[in-house]
């Protein structure tokens, strides 16, 4: 079995963790909002780290070695930290891990180029623009109903970039831009653009003016903890790289278009593997020649222009490469000759433009037809075609898998057919609505079948308890042709924790529909139940889960997956990052505040999930921590009970914040995040 | 054939004539006959039926070489053709047994031949589908020993019960028909192919001068054999307007009173018009003479003048300037502009405002607002996203005076993601990529039938479950024309609940009963077979848009003409049928030709409407024209749009609105989102978008009421800003020229003086605008 070599794209896997009994409350840290999200490298930035059960975070920690973060403070909803990112630290996006002992949970935190500010409020109206300097980088928030309006000057002629970065960097913010004449009048406006919900503008100026740039939430959306980076300015922006990939140890030619390119000075692939020198610029587009280097790993990695407004996407891989010159193979008649296995690189530049690639094989032969395109962020939506000499078409793919509502899209289509004989065969690329532009790149692999499979953890931090057994997913993926049962195990686990293999049939796990229809999923999900035992010790590690079949034998990497903005992908780390904690007996899940006035009362309602399984005796609420004057009464609350009602009665005015506390038998088996009295409105 | 140009004839002296209809008499065999009628023309251009005058033997026969009739003085003739009998011998179900349930109400929607019969008995609506009739009609209804004693027949002439009563004589040609059909062995029809194919009816259109006028309907189908065949008693009539004009059973049609109407004619599924006009009497002497600006105001002119109703004098300068700005630009204009039109002497003022309106960016968004709706965009999973796509697309369109032929392609050939927004400087297109989600529901049978509605005219809705009862369009039609959608799919893409309209590689539509796989067909026209590569729509959307499209420009022309009148040529604006004629069929082909010889350009389209007299005449009825509500006599008073009511009231008061969702200074016009824009919007007629339908113009007691005591209006009221530096006399010039584009009344200027005087002047002014506010002046157009 020759193993896959380069496997850049991936499956997709729900992010299901579950607990075996009764379901644990969320009561590991969860990250909610992280503000500023990002700084300028060679700075240092204090940032603040929103969200729940934050109490003793401990930690801070960057893959990158050029990042660091000290812990300032924590609370259970709050924690602040200081962020030094070194001059070398690579531009965009790393993950952030949070440490405490009862979990670990990783946020994004960007690495800009540029002086950053932070916006200023009032700026709601056009009179209260703030002056946008170029380059600018300014963080903001967005909270329900926020306009933020900023003023800038162009001249005729001026290109500008417009890029706000919001969930493609883990927030929750749903942002809008409109750029407005002085009138008022919108010029330009971007709510989604494409694949994400960031929006992003480039616009070139026809009169020497000012002009307004307005942030907002997409219908006037928005929350505290709503961040976003606004990048504007004339600095390089790269839409296309082509060939957007490269062999390790090959000098290659790369093309870079977008806008503003004369200036580029360079450019660097990834965290400073490689650098990349310009040969001729113009405005809309570079030539730099790049070596990769010998020992690079195949994989995606990020090409950065220097001062550029955004990364773009370049691919490491072992297959011989080539770019498409412009035109050259959209004859399906005459359509361009190719040897197996190879990468094509090309452009679909105007609407209904498709490639086609010649190629021979010399007996019956599975081949491979994958197309990368929306996973490196490029706008293209392929579909692939396979046609044999006759011109007849013997398969097609669009998407592999589309959003089911369980699962998102994976566009990208990856066409597995086996030819019956010799000969010559043809394989097509286009936009699957037809669609053209200069931005339309795709890289397109034309090979023989490799069968193999991977495997994927979702989720990237697991809370285990002791004296519990855990479920986590683990989906088997089978590609190119695989066909055997694939055992899945944990090697060397950590003392206390015991984990069965389980076997991975052939066979795509089914899931109903909302109408009641089956769907598959695109691989094979087993459950992997951690038996933690109760005396197990203290561990926050990793645990590897791998795969095993007929001599072949694979390491599943973890995927994080982000419910509330629906984003999937690879996590820096490969391994899920455990803690091995207690369960509390009780988990008591109350508002974060409470609006009490002096000498009133008020009802709390207290959620009430009992962990301490097999007990029934009833449970006694009560409050802790509570500044003179406030009192509370509460009847038992049975075992049965999950919902309670506390009456409190505040003696003084503002008396600060309370615990609740859960008692069985006068031992406290559970406590309540603080809760802050707030005088009523 | 009358030329339906008729409104445009001049109407000069000339010699009066006689002729006969049809002109060209064409007998099928040696027993066929054909009823024909006279009609005397008189020296000013009205036509007379005098056929019982004049006309004797009726009908014509095969024993005849020619009908010739002498008359008056005058002599008419018309050849007679014999030709081969069409068919064998007897009596066919499907040609003479089954119209005679069309016409005599039985397959009627009310009757048999609505969804489930009546009482065990059910006929296919309209006779459209001939076997299951035989097949319902054989079943139990007959007596072959006893032809008289059928149920069918017993049923008809009501000798025994029968809920319908009595619908023929025993002694009628129906009764007849059926009875010796029955005698014959009650067969059906060896070759049930040879079906009407036409139907035609003479005269096509007639002006009657007065009531109590008659006027006899011939009617002639044509058959698929090529034959044709007298069926002036074999077909249904009714009329569209009996208030008009009514019509007997033997096809005599009587005016009543002024106006006019159509009188639909059908049988065995195939279904024409006659166009009656009734005036109050010919042209006077003393008609004037009108002046025309351009050809709009020569045909409406032209048939007023036919119709003896004198039109309404021009607005003034205030009128016309107040309506101009409302119907172009959804606006008031601003005092500034207001008093800047009303000084000016020039004599192309009225041009020069309208191509100044007609290049506002707020006339795009009144447009952008219609098409979003008349889209149902931001309905379903595209959202608000969505509609702003839409809408940002149509009102780039409009900015650009993107040739409306282009803007439909675009629209039918979207494809892509549909919360994707381009920038409009990046080069990809800028497409509603939702259009085939958020306004249907996902499949081909509803993109047919919702297109075809859209720019066609065309209401196929009916052919998808049956036979057009009313039009020609067969659910081949219907079926073959949802084929160009059978690709158009919904997939669900990316990270973040994207979808995107996409022309799949596979996909077909089959037809319901037949389950045939459909091929793609053009209404009348050219098949377009599917091909692997290539999108089948791209061949619609180029027959559609062709100049020569009879549907595609005569309904933009229309649904324009809607837009600044109030009434279409048709009404309803999409619904273009032989049974719904125009009002102005003329003038709308004239239009239509002149908006295709523009390439499609809609400003130049609004530019010839907006400049003619016929759209620049008053309000005021006269004596003459008080009753008219379809001719275009005067300008007619309708209620404003909702957002144009909102806005305007903003603009009256100086508070503008504010919209959940939408920066603050967004005007109800650019609320493009379905359901958004509060309560005031909603009770004045914008609509849900659930389905494809106009917006309702009827003022309710709900809008009143909200204006009388709604917040909208007070909190604009309260708030508004009385300018201190202003004396009370220029605060009330401010006012109205602000709300109703004119200047008070000396009467108005010395009450509200008075008023203003003696009292608290912010309340006085604070009245004075909630009266002009709720002015019918002010809520209408006029």
């Amino acid at each position: 079995m020759i193993p896959r070599r380069v496997r850049l794209l991936f499956l997709t896997l729900l992010p299901l963790t579950l607990a075996a009994e009764g379901k644990v409350p969320p009561i590991w840290p969860q990250i909610q909002g992280i503000f500023p999200r990002g700084g300028q490298r060679g700075a240092a930035v204090k940032i603040t780290l929103k969200g729940r059960n934050l109490q003793q975070t401990r930690e801070l920690r960057f893959r990158s070695p050029h990042l660091t973060a000290r812990v300032l403070s924590a609370t259970p909803y709050q924690v602040e930290a200081l962020v030094t990112l070194a001059p070398s630290a690579e531009p965009g996006r790393h993950d952030l891990r949070l440490l405490a002992p009862h979990g670990s949970a990783i946020g994004y935190f960007d690495v800009g180029t540029v002086a950053e500010r932070t916006e200023k409020e009032p700026n709601n109206h056009p009179a209260q623009a703030e002056p946008l300097p170029f380059p600018a980088l300014v963080n903001g928030i967005l909270t329900a109903g926020d306009y933020d309006y900023f003023r800038l000057e162009a001249a005729a002629g001026q290109t500008l970039t417009f890029d706000v970065l919001a969930t493609r960097n883990g927030a929750s913010t749903d942002a809008a831009l409109a750029l407005l004449n002085e009138a008022g009048d919108e010029l330009a406006f971007s709510d989604d653009y494409y694949g994400f919900k960031d929006p992003h503008l480039r616009y070139t100026f026809a009169k020497t003016g000012r002009y307004l740039l307005r942030v907002h939430g997409s219908s006037e959306a928005g929350c505290d903890t709503c961040d976003y980076r606004l990048r504007a300015g004339t600095m390089p922006h790269v839409e296309t790289v082509i060939p957007a990939g490269g062999q390790p140890g090959q000098p290659t030619t790369i093309t870079l278009r977008g806008v503003n390119l004369r200036h580029l000075a360079g450019v660097t692939l990834g965290d400073g593997l490689a650098e990349g020198e310009v040969l001729t610029a113009t405005a809309t587009e570079a030539t730099v020649r790049l070596t990769v280097p010998p020992h690079a790993a195949p994989g995606v990695y990020k090409l950065h222009g220097r001062d550029a407004l955004l990364p773009a996407s370049f691919v490491v891989s072992t297959f011989p490469e080539f770019a498409v010159a412009d035109g050259s193979a959209r004859s399906r008649k005459d359509p361009l000759p190719v040897t197996l296995p190879v990468i094509a690189n090309g452009i679909l530049n105007r609407p209904r433009a498709a490639d086609h690639f010649a190629f021979r094989v010399d007996g019956p032969e599975t081949v491979v037809l994958e197309a990368h395109a929306m996973q490196l962020g490029y706008l293209t939506d392929p579909l692939v075609a396979l046609y044999d000499e006759s011109g007849n078409r013997l398969a097609w793919q669009d998407d592999p898998t589309t959003n089911t509502g369980k699962e998102p899209a994976n566009l990208d289509p990856h066409l597995v057919f086996r030819l019956p004989r010799a000969g010559r065969y043809t394989a097509m690329i286009r936009d699957a609505q037809f669609r053209g532009d200069p931005a339309f790149l795709y890289r397109l692999t034309i090979k023989k079948a490799e069968p193999d499979f991977s495997l994927r953890v979702v989720g990237t931090d697991d809370t285990l308890y002791r004296g519990r057994t855990n479920t986590i997913l683990v989906r088997v993926r089978r590609l190119e042709g695989w066909n055997e049962p694939v055992e899945v195990y944990v090697p060397h686990l950590p003392p206390g924790v015991s984990v069965q293999p389980v076997v991975a049939e052939p066979k795509n796990t089914p899931y109903t529909g909302t109408c009641g229809e089956t769907h598959y999923l695109d691989g094979t999900n087993v459950e992997m139940q951690i038996t933690v035992a109760p005396d197990a010790p203290p561990l926050a590690g990793h645990l590897e889960f791998r795969g095993r079949s007929r001599g072949v034998e694979r390491i599943a990497r973890t995927r994080y997956f982000r419910a509330r903005i629906r984003h999937i992908g690879d996590a820096e780390e490969d391994h899920l990052r455990v803690t091995i904690a207690d369960a509390p007996g009780a988990v008591l899940t109350v508002p974060p505040a409470l609006a009490l006035g002096k000498d009133h009362t008020a009802a709390l309602t207290v959620i009430v999930t009992r962990l301490d399984e097999g007990r029934a005796e009833p449970l006694d609420l009560a409050i802790e921590a509570a500044a003179d004057g406030l009192t509370a009464t509460a009847a038992p609350v049975p075992p049965t009970t999950t919902r309670a009602e506390l009456r409190l009665r505040a003696e003084a005015k503002a008396p600060g914040e309370f615990v609740v506390v859960a008692r069985r038998a006068g031992a406290v088996i559970g406590r309540s995040h603080p809760i802050r009295l707030r005088s009523p409105q | 054939m009358k030329p339906l140009l008729l409104a445009l004839l001049p109407l000069t002296a000339s010699a009066a004539s006689l002729s006969i209809q049809p002109p060209r008499i064409v007998l099928h065999g040696p027993h066929a006959t054909q009823l024909y009628t006279v009609t005397f023309t008189d020296n000013q251009g009205y036509e007379h039926d005098v056929t019982t005058e004049c006309a004797s033997p009726n009908p014509a026969r095969a024993t005849m070489r020619a009908v010739a009739v002498s008359c008056r003085g005058l002599r008419a003739t018309a050849p007679v053709i014999i030709a081969p009998a069409a068919r064998a011998p007897g009596i066919s179900f499907v040609n003479d047994v089954s119209p005679i349930f069309t016409m005599s109400g039985c397959a009627g929607a009310n009757c048999h031949g609505s969804l489930r019969g009546q009482r065990g008995f059910k006929l296919s609506l309209f006779g459209v589908e001939p076997k299951l009739d035989f097949d319902a009609v054989a079943a139990q209804r007959i007596n072959r020993q006893q032809p008289e004693q059928s149920l069918l027949l017993k049923k008809a002439t009501a000798e025994t019960g029968h809920g319908g009563g009595l619908r023929f004589a025993a002694d009628s040609l129906q009764y007849r028909t059926i009875r010796d059909w029955i005698a014959q062995g009650a067969p059906y029809d060896q070759d049930d192919s040879v079906r009407a194919v036409s139907l035609r009816v003479y005269p096509e259109e007639r002006i009657l001068l007065g009531p109590q006028q008659k006027q006899q309907l011939i009617a002639v189908a044509t058959y698929s054999d090529g034959s044709v065949r007298d069926v002036t008693r074999l077909v249904q009539y009714s009329s569209n307007g009996p208030d008009t004009a009514q019509v007997t059973a033997n096809g005599v049609v009587t005016a009543l009173e002024a106006g006019e109407t159509a009188i639909m004619v059908r049988t065995m599924g195939q279904a024409v018009a006659a166009r009656i006009l009734v005036a109050a009497g010919p042209t006077a002497a003393d008609y004037p003479r009108l002046a025309a600006n351009n050809f709009v105001d020569e045909h409406i002119f032209s048939k007023l003048r036919r119709l003896n109703i004198r039109p309404s004098g021009p607005a003034t300068d205030s009128e016309f300037l107040r309506r101009v700005y409302l119907d172009t630009v959804g606006l008031l204009p601003t005092e500034a502009d207001t008093r800047r039109f009303l000084a000016s002497t020039a004599p192309d003022k009225r041009r020069a405002e309208i191509d100044r309106l007609l290049n506002r960016r707020e006339f795009a968004e009144l447009w952008a607002l219609k098409f979003t709706e008349l889209f149902r965009a931001g309905t379903r999973e595209a959202g608000a996203k969505g509609a702003r796509i839409v809408y940002n697309f149509i009102r780039d369109s409009f900015l650009a005076n993107k040739p409306y032929d282009r803007f439909v392609r675009e629209i039918l050939l979207s494809q892509g993601a549909h919360s994707f927004a381009a920038s409009s400087q990046d080069g990809l297109p800028n497409a509603p990529t939702s259009f085939y989600n958020i306004s249907f529901d996902s499949n081909a049978p509803d993109h047919a039938t919702n297109i075809s509605q859209l720019f066609l005219g065309v209401r196929l809705e009916c052919a998808k479950c049956h036979n057009h009862p009313w039009e020609k369009w067969t659910q081949d039609d219907f079926y073959g024309f949802a084929a160009f959608f059978a690709r158009v799919g919904i997939k669900e893409v990316y990270e973040n609940d994207e979808n995107a309209t996409q022309y799949m590689e596979e996909g077909a539509v089959e037809h319901p009963k037949t389950r045939k796989k459909m091929v793609a067909r053009v209404l009348d026209g050219k098949q377009v077979p599917d091909s692997q590569d290539a999108d089948i729509r791209e061949e619609l959307a180029a027959w559609m848009t062709a100049p020569d499209n009879p549907y595609f420009a005569r309904t933009m022309v229309n649904r324009v003409w809607k837009h600044y009148f109030g009434r279409g040529f048709v009404e309803e604006v999409d619904d273009f049928r032989v049974t719904n004629p125009a009002s102005h069929p003329a003038l709308l082909d004239a239009l239509a030709r002149d908006f295709a010889a523009h390439r499609f350009d809609l400003r130049h389209l609004m530019r010839t409407i907006l400049n003619s007299r016929a759209y620049q005449l008053s309000a005021e009825p006269s004596p003459s024209n008080r009753s008219d509500t379809i001719n275009f006599s005067r300008f007619p008073i309708r209620r404003l749009l909702a957002e144009t009511l909102l806005d305007t009231m903003s603009q009256a008061t100086g508070v503008p609105e504010k919209f959940p969702g939408y920066p603050p200074g967004t005007r109800a016009m650019q609320v493009y989102a379905a359901g958004a824009g509060g309560y005031l919007l909603s009770s004045f007629g914008r609509l849900s978008r659930d389905i494809l339908c106009e917006r309702d113009a009827q003022p309710d007691i709900a809008q009143t009421m909200h204006l009388i005591s709604g917040a909208t209006l007070q909190n604009k009221i309260t708030q508004a800003a009385f300018d201190p530096a202003l004396s009370n006399e220029q605060l009330l010039e401010q006012i109205y020229l602000r709300s109703l584009v004119r200047l008070p009344s000396a009467a108005e200027r010395t009450a509200v003086l008075a008023m203003a005087k003696a009292g608290d002047r912010r309340k006085v002014f604070e009245d004075l605008l909630w009266a002009i506010l709720n002015s019918k002046e002010f809520l209408y157009q006029h």
